[in-house]
């Protein structure tokens, strides 16, 4: 689950063209997935048991 | 020892209630405050918010948050803020909050800072109207920073943490194609980070890029967009210090 495949760019920033995709793409998953977007891909929901100690 | 919990970019909308609640009740085990930094809905509206307060409401640990461009989206965010304030997160633009935890104080400067770009890649209040309402945008948003951080530091807390949505350098942007970069962040909210100080600087807005960056004045800066940490939360351990140009509180 670490690639860049179940990432997303932030939505409405890049070229135009990406932006129109990443539209039809929000489209068709609201169709789909009833609006999830933006870390639907994220299963993994669970927090940090251990911190970055700084 | 403070713990700090952060994630941004968690884009809530109806029906994704419940969806994090599990991992944020476990919170009061881990962390001693939560930072949300922005872009928490998808459009903005009253609705996505509610979700989003329905996440975090009575939660074991201070949730400060800033609003990101997504929650504007609906040219609604006094509305999103009243929401989120409801459900008792403290909602920052230009603002700082004072939370003493377990006899430590702890300042949270926010603002949700604006694009414009980075030194030599950067945009300039010059030219049509629209670019130097642009750039007036971004400098009136690290203007709220700096000035947040300026109370902070009057007011000599423990600790001192900038929360912003857009990035104060291009490392945490890596993985970002570099032509959107001036749309991810501006230098002028790391300026307003190093003129005051920081113990630690967090950000979103970047899905794309790395979680660790540092400022040019060695500020530890932390994008925690949630695509990017890829969980909850992420958690940061920060030591007060003494700071030497300051008063002892
Ligand atoms: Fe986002
Ligand atoms: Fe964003």
């Amino acid at each position: 689950m670490n690639g860049m495949e179940h990432k997303r760019q932030e939505p409405g920033i890049g070229r135009e063209e990406q932006v129109r995709e990443t539209r039809e793409e929000d489209h068709e998953h609201h169709e789909h997935h009833e609006g999830h977007e933006g870390h639907e891909d994220h299963e993994n929901h669970e927090g940090e048991e251990h911190g970055e100690r700084m | 020892m403070i713990r700090v919990a952060a994630v941004g970019d968690i884009h809530l909308a109806p029906g994704a209630e419940g969806t994090l609640r599990p991992a944020f009740e476990t919170l009061g085990d881990h962390a001693d405050l939560l930072l949300l930094a922005g872009d928490l809905t998808r459009h903005g509206t009253p609705q996505e918010a509610a979700v989003v307060a329905g996440e975090v409401a009575g939660l074991p640990v201070p949730v400060v948050a800033v609003l990101g461009n997504h929650d504007h989206h609906a040219d609604r965010p006094q509305e999103v803020t009243a929401v989120l304030a409801a459900a008792g997160v403290t909602v920052l633009e230009g603002q700082a909050v004072v939370l003493d935890l377990d006899g430590t104080t702890v300042g949270v400067a926010g603002a949700k800072g604006f694009g414009g770009g980075y030194a030599g890649r950067c945009g300039s209040d010059f030219g049509e109207p629209e670019m130097k309402a642009f750039m007036r945008h971004s400098r009136t948003c690290a203007d709220g920073l700096r000035r947040a951080l300026g109370d902070l530091a009057q007011a000599g807390t423990g600790l001192r943490i900038a929360l912003t949505h857009y990035s104060p350098v291009p490392d945490t942007l890596a993985g970002e194609p570099p032509e959107i970069h001036p749309f991810l962040g501006s230098y002028l909210l790391a300026e307003a980070i190093d003129e005051v100080g920081a113990d630690l600087a967090v950000h979103g807005h970047a899905h794309l890029g790395t979680e660790h960056g540092i400022t040019a004045g060695g500020v530890r800066v932390r994008n925690v967009a949630m695509p990017v940490i890829d969980r909850a939360y992420a958690v940061y351990h920060l030591t007060p210090r003494p700071r030497p140009e300051e008063p002892p509180p």
